[in-house]
């Protein structure tokens, strides 16, 4: 029988508490889900699909996609700031972030706006109702995040930062980074595919 | 209250989940009838096989009998984590509480579609449509139970580690996920239809899932649950107010 060394030993670990991997992997799963009808939808009726696709703004899209990923690195180096014990750097990083979802969810209202002042409504066709529902739902996702980064800001501006604390932070910006992964996905699936 | 009583009430859980799927299928609900279903084609499927789903209906009122000890249990193991203001405990049994009625009212509106199905077929279809919109959509009950289960779990840091924490983070999760339920009020097809993809297949499986997880875990719970050493202390507590003698 091998003795194998504990995780930590080894150098490898999960960042953040290891439960939270149950709430993120879920999340996924579900959004996996929801992925296949999109790519199920387009086979069905491509012309349909791209007529659609069509009404919507790649520009607003992308600009959005920029906003999430510029929020991810603000996150990612935030935490690097939390963990060399630099918790007012890493509350400013993390405040960069909430700043980065709120422009976010304004941009996504001016789309949705400006798809319903043109009469695109959800139940116009199957590519709407997904088009609505599923950054809806992402739209849900982000709202719930700025929550959450506003947890890991209060978080930081303790100091000094256990590793208990630091885990805590880091189960934060494991869900914020979920959140940035979903929309890259819808963004292609929404916006580009076919 | 004794050990055997605790496994017995949570093996009620999975035995709910397994009478509520034969249930299903019996009234030919894996999928429910589609929503975009015209009056005439709901009437003619609940004159299909009628006595079948008559049946269904009865054991689905059998089934939601046996949620109630489930959410006993997991609530008497959720009280040993939150100590003496079980906020969280009481939370759940209000959750778990209206998950009965979760299932009974639509039960009955949809009984009341297979009582007389030779009427006017628009009627059939509303009582259908007043079954099935809450059946599926009515995520009040899941969601208070499972947020206050989640709660419950990971604020108690201080008493025993009843439930490990990531059960405390799946409870969170789905109380969540059962949000989107709320869509099948927009639509009359597709994944977020009462009978789709994602609000109908997905939360089935993830709401059978969690009986199955709970259920392991409260077994679990009430394995390190030491009854005997509670019932000592108990009677020390008695007999220091005078109402046993020593």
């Amino acid at each position: 029988m091998s003795v194998r060394a504990p995780a930590a030993e080894r150098g490898r670990r999960i960042p953040g508490e290891a439960g939270v991997w149950v709430f993120i992997l879920g999340d996924m799963l579900v959004f996996a889900v929801l992925f296949g009808v999109l790519v199920a939808t387009q086979a069905d009726d491509p012309a349909l699909y791209e007529r659609s696709q069509n009404e919507l703004h790649v520009g607003l899209g992308a600009l959005n996609t920029a906003w999430l990923l510029t929020s991810s690195l603000a996150v990612a180096l935030g935490v690097r700031a939390a963990r060399a014990q630099d918790g007012g750097a890493a509350a400013r990083l993390f405040l960069a972030a909430v700043g980065c979802a709120i422009a976010f969810i304004a941009f996504k209202a001016v789309e949705y706006a400006d798809l319903l002042g043109a009469g695109h409504g959800a139940r116009e066709n199957d590519f709407f109702q997904y088009f609505y529902c599923a950054t809806g739902l992402h739209l849900l996702h982000v709202a719930i995040g700025i929550g959450v980064l506003g947890a890991a800001i209060r978080l930081v501006r303790r100091p000094p930062l256990s590793s208990r604390d630091l885990g805590a932070v880091e189960s934060c910006t494991s869900y914020w980074h979920m959140v940035d992964l979903l929309w890259i996905v819808l963004f292609a699936l929404l916006y580009l595919l076919g | 209250m004794s050990t055997r009583v605790q496994v017995w009430c949570a093996w009620c859980g999975p035995v709910f989940a397994t009478v509520l799927f034969v249930a299903l299928l019996l009234m030919d609900f894996l999928p429910p009838p589609s929503p975009g279903m015209s009056a005439g084609e709901v009437a003619a499927f609940w004159r299909q096989d009628l006595d079948l789903k008559r049946a269904g209906l009865v054991l689905m009122l059998l089934g939601s009998c046996l949620t109630a000890p489930f959410v006993v249990v997991v609530a008497a193991q959720l009280r040993r984590m939150e100590g003496d203001r079980p906020v969280m405990t009481w939370m759940q049994l209000i959750g778990g509480g209206l998950g009965i009625f979760a299932i009974v009212l639509p039960t009955f509106m949809l009984a009341a579609a297979a009582y007389r199905p030779e009427r006017d077929p628009e009627i059939t279809q509303a009582l259908t449509d007043l079954g099935l919109l809450p059946f599926i959509g009515n995520f009040v009950a899941a969601t208070i139970q499972c947020l206050a289960i989640g709660v419950g779990i990971l604020a108690s840091r201080q008493g025993p580690q009843v439930y490990d924490r990531w059960v405390g983070y799946l409870n969170v999760w789905l109380a969540f996920a059962f949000l989107p339920g709320g869509l099948v009020l927009f639509f009359h097809g597709g994944a977020f239809g009462w009978s789709g993809v994602l609000n109908f297949w997905v939360v089935a499986t993830i709401f059978g899932g969690w009986f199955v997880v709970m259920t392991w875990a409260t077994l679990r719970a009430v394995r390190t649950d030491d009854v005997p050493a509670l019932a000592a202390r108990h009677r020390v507590a008695a007999v220091q107010r005078e109402e046993l003698p020593a």
